[in-house]
């Protein structure tokens, strides 16, 4: 998508209308001196984009700056806009940016959806580019580099479903080690071998554990299943044994939730002790996590020195005499180290958070505990008090957890403080409990039909918990995997990604970089992930130096090498990004740039991207005529910018672009503006006679000498032609003009007297007279003092075929 | 974006094609993967409920 036309009005400076017809897909050179209303033109394409203009954004004005876009002159009723014309026509829109009930509001004509789209898709785009948004990326920290690229190719959402899997990962380990399977399995296993003195492995050795306890018995049924076994159970079923056999198995449940106790204790300290040796590592350097307070305010003063906002050489707060550079260097490296501290803090409360979590699966297997049948025995009640001191010493160290605060990092407990377990209290509870179970047993140890049946029901259920447990365990083990088998395919896809991305940028911006600095010391320029257990943490831009590895580039380079890679990067991600659109606008790029690299850009320009549609802005004047010159035949238009007090910016039309426009109204007898452009055409040829001649004006500085009136260069170059004695100055044309020049002023200003048409035939054909007494009809130069003949004295054209006397 | 650089979303795309075919991945754990993605709701709340159920069910 190229730009076919634009018109402006009513943005910034430009209060009239100004227009461009860029038909052809004609790239555009404008020059203009500082405060013309050039810019007003990248801005008028930013808001046209994006809603909103960046660099009127303040405080002051509003967070999108459309107050300030609005042109000051513009009344109430009149709107400001920006009409743009596409080579696609579905796209062409005029934005207006009015007053309704007294609020700003924009609205584009183009409402379709097509239009909507294609703003979201450019969005993405890169479009303009300013000379204060240069060295933005290059200057950013690693992590905002990384952030950028990753908001503009959309990788934060890639980051985010590889938060959602790392997160997965590290939940299923976590689950696999609170689960501890391997020491529940250990535990029925010990329970088996207590009842039948053996273990049991498989299906197999489970039967014939069961036919060999049943032998004995003499039962005709056949031990082959689980169903076989039930009935065995059902055939020696009495309600008494029952009773006890469940007893117990509660017994037994006490127990293993008293064995495991064990275990989960030391997962609990070990997991603490880990937090504790984080803590006292930070705490090494006590105001390490105060200085993250700081962030905000780095952040802003980082934002406020690269935006410029702020541009003395001296700290804003301690007003120490320090570079601008030098400041937003300090500011840099303190950002990166407190991006490490807060990442060394979040380790810290990740390891808190696991303790928690060790802490709350005790609770509540201890509380599993304080539910079972056996402890709620009036005869039982001192064992269940006993194994609530055991709860409550848990909760108590989960309370302290739960009130450190690592701003006061001194105060945290030690591991041995946080929580400690007496095992001899934990032994001879678990002993008592277990004398409870014997002596259920040794009641019936003569009956041999409840013995079996105690045994039997009793390696049932160990046995179906093992299997049971051993299920889950592979079924948790086959999701961790899983899982970890995705985020490593995952990351190995991202990374792919990124760099295939990186280099795919590195290449395209070192080879620019070349190109505008070739035979200099800077070579193989990268931006190089940065990353650490798998994440990516920042992007650096990396260089060779003399043939050594450097980064960051501010490091060695100077404002105007930085620049120019600020321009390489820019135009790197247009080649990346810019799907749709094939224009680009440089606002005033080339500013710092010394003559040399000014011509390799704009052969950079012409040569590398003659592709590309480019709306090129600058009031740099040598440069505007260097590259006026190479865009000659090259399908450039080239133009000038100028500001009136009356008409706030305008363009300023070519003498021939001027005389097209003229003679076509004169046809179609369109009075409109007419006048205005007699006189301008009427001003411009006076100037070139005048310098031509050497007409001398009396002294006005700088712009004010450009916008002379006609009838002041009239009057001088008549009493110049005087002086000279030169045969033209009787020529009534001067005296109709001084009289004609009226309706062009008029026709300029406000003015309720209408002008007629051929009034203005009129005074055109007398400006077309002026003309044709110092244009030579057949070399088209004008008379000049570069061809004085001093012998004669004649000053003629440059072919000789118009010549004037020219006396002293 | 040139042809050869890929978005973040057409990665996406492209991984969670292929998400079947990754070796060694149990297939409830990368259908329900695939489809919390397709239905927007790959969220760590979701992904962890899902693979609760899938262990409750087996």
């Amino acid at each position: 998508m190229k730009v076919k036309s634009l018109e402006i009005s009513g943005v910034r400076g430009i209060r009239k209308s100004i227009k461009l017809d860029l038909s052809s897909s004609k790239s555009v050179l404008i020059y203009g001196d500082n405060g013309s209303g050039k810019s007003s033109i990248a801005d008028a394409f930013e808001w046209f984009y994006y809603d909103k203009v960046k660099h009127l954004t303040s405080e002051e004005i509003d967070v999108r700056g459309i107050s300030a876009l609005r042109n000051t002159f513009l009344s109430d009723d009149q709107d400001a806009y920006f009409d743009l014309k596409y080579s696609d026509s579905k796209y062409d829109s005029k934005k207006r940016l009015f007053l309704k009930k007294s609020k700003l509001t924009s609205e584009p004509s183009n409402v379709s959806q097509d239009f909507k789209d294609y703003l979201g898709a450019s969005l993405k785009e890169n479009l303009i580019l300013r000379y204060k948004d240069l060295l933005r990326f290059i200057l950013f920290t690693k992590a905002e580099k990384l952030e950028e690229i990753s908001q503009i190719i959309g990788f934060s959402e890639v980051s985010k479903v590889k938060g959602v899997f790392k997160k997965a990962v590290g939940e299923l380990r976590t689950k696999r080690k609170t689960e501890n399977f391997d020491n529940h399995i250990n535990i029925k296993q010990s329970q088996i071998m207590e009842q039948i003195g053996q273990s049991i492995f498989d299906d197999n050795q489970y039967f014939n554990a069961i036919k060999e306890l049943v032998a004995p018995l003499n039962l005709s049924v056949e031990i082959k299943d689980d169903a076989s076994i039930s009935n065995v159970l059902e055939l020696l079923k009495k309600p008494e044994n029952k009773e006890a056999v469940e007893q117990q198995l509660s017994y037994e449940k006490v127990i293993e939730s008293l064995n495991n106790h064990k275990a989960s204790f030391e997962n609990i300290y070990s997991s603490y002790k880990s937090f504790y040796e984080k803590c006292q590592q930070i705490a090494k350097d006590k105001d390490k996590l105060k200085k993250i307070s700081l962030e905000p305010l780095l952040s802003q003063g980082f934002s406020i020195l690269e935006k410029r906002l702020y541009e003395e050489d001296r700290c804003p707060l301690c007003l120490q005499d320090k570079s601008r550079e030098e400041l937003i260097d300090e500011l840099r490296r303190r950002l990166e180290e407190l991006a490490f501290v807060k990442k060394e803090k979040n380790t810290v409360l990740e390891e808190k958070n696991a303790t928690q979590r060790f802490i709350q699966g005790t609770i509540t297997e201890i509380n599993s505990a304080l539910r079972e049948k056996s402890l709620l025995l009036d005869e039982n009640a001192d064992l269940r008090k006993q194994v609530e001191q055991l709860k409550g010493i848990i909760s108590t160290a989960s309370e302290k957890l739960q009130r450190t605060d690592l701003s006061e990092i001194e105060q945290i407990s030690k591991p041995e403080d946080f929580i400690s377990l007496n095992m001899t209290f934990l032994q001879d509870l678990i002993s008592a409990l277990a004398d409870k179970k014997s002596m259920i047993i040794t009641g019936k140890k003569d009956d041999q039909t409840f013995t079996v049946y105690n045994k039997i029901f009793s390696v049932r259920q160990f046995y179906g918990e093992i299997k049971s447990m051993k299920r889950a365990s592979e079924v948790l083990a086959r999701q961790q995997q899983s899982i970890e088998l995705i985020y490593n395919e995952f990351v190995k896809k991202q990374r792919e990604g990124l760099c295939t991305f990186l280099d795919s940028i590195s290449r395209d911006m070192n080879d620019l970089y070349l190109f505008m600095n070739a035979s200099e010391n800077v070579s193989e320029i990268e931006l190089i992930p940065l990353d650490e257990d798998d994440e990516f943490v920042g992007i650096t831009l990396r260089f060779k130096f003399h043939g050594k590895p450097e980064s960051p580039p501010h490091k060695y380079l100077s404002e105007s090498h930085l620049n120019c890679l600020g321009i390489c990067l820019f135009l790197a991600s247009v080649k990346a990004f810019n799907k749709l659109n094939k224009f680009i606008v440089f606002d005033d790029v080339i500013s710092s740039f010394d003559t040399n690299h000014r011509a390799r850009f704009a052969r950079l320009l012409v040569e590398k991207f003659s592709d590309y549609q480019i709306i090129l802005l600058t009031h740099e004047k040598d440069w505007f005529e260097f590259l006026s010159n190479m865009v000659k035949g090259k399908n450039w238009l080239v133009r000038k910018i100028k500001w009136s007090h009356d008409d706030g910016a305008y363009i300023e039309e070519s003498p021939s672009a001027l005389k097209e426009e003229i003679e076509s109204k004169i046809e179609k007898s369109d009075i409109t503006g007419l006048g205005n452009l007699i006189r301008k055409y009427l001003e411009r040829l006076l100037k070139d006679v005048c310098f031509n001649l050497e007409v001398k004006v009396r002294f006005l500085f700088n712009e004010y000498n450009e916008n002379r009136m006609s009838n002041e260069l009239l009057s001088e170059l008549k009493n110049k032609l005087k002086d000279r004695r030169c045969e033209l100055k009787d020529r009534a044309v001067f005296e109709r003009l001084n009289a004609s020049m009226f309706l062009g002023n008029r026709a300029s200003h406000d003015s309720t007297i209408a002008e007629a048409i051929d009034d203005l035939k009129m005074f055109y054909g007398d400006v077309l007279e002026l003309e044709g007494l110092f244009r030579c009809a057949q070399c088209n130069s004008l008379i000049s003092k570069k061809y004085h003949d001093s012998v004669e004295n004649t000053v003629r054209c440059s072919c000789g075929n118009l010549k004037y006397a020219w006396k002293r | 974006m040139s042809s050869e650089l890929r978005s973040g979303q057409e990665i996406l795309d492209d991984f969670f094609s292929q998400i079947m075919n990754i070796d060694g991945v149990d297939k409830d754990v990368a259908e329900a993967v695939l489809k919390l993605q397709k239905d927007g709701k790959l969220t760590n709340t979701n992904l962890s409920n899902v693979l609760s159920s899938i262990r409750d069910k087996k």
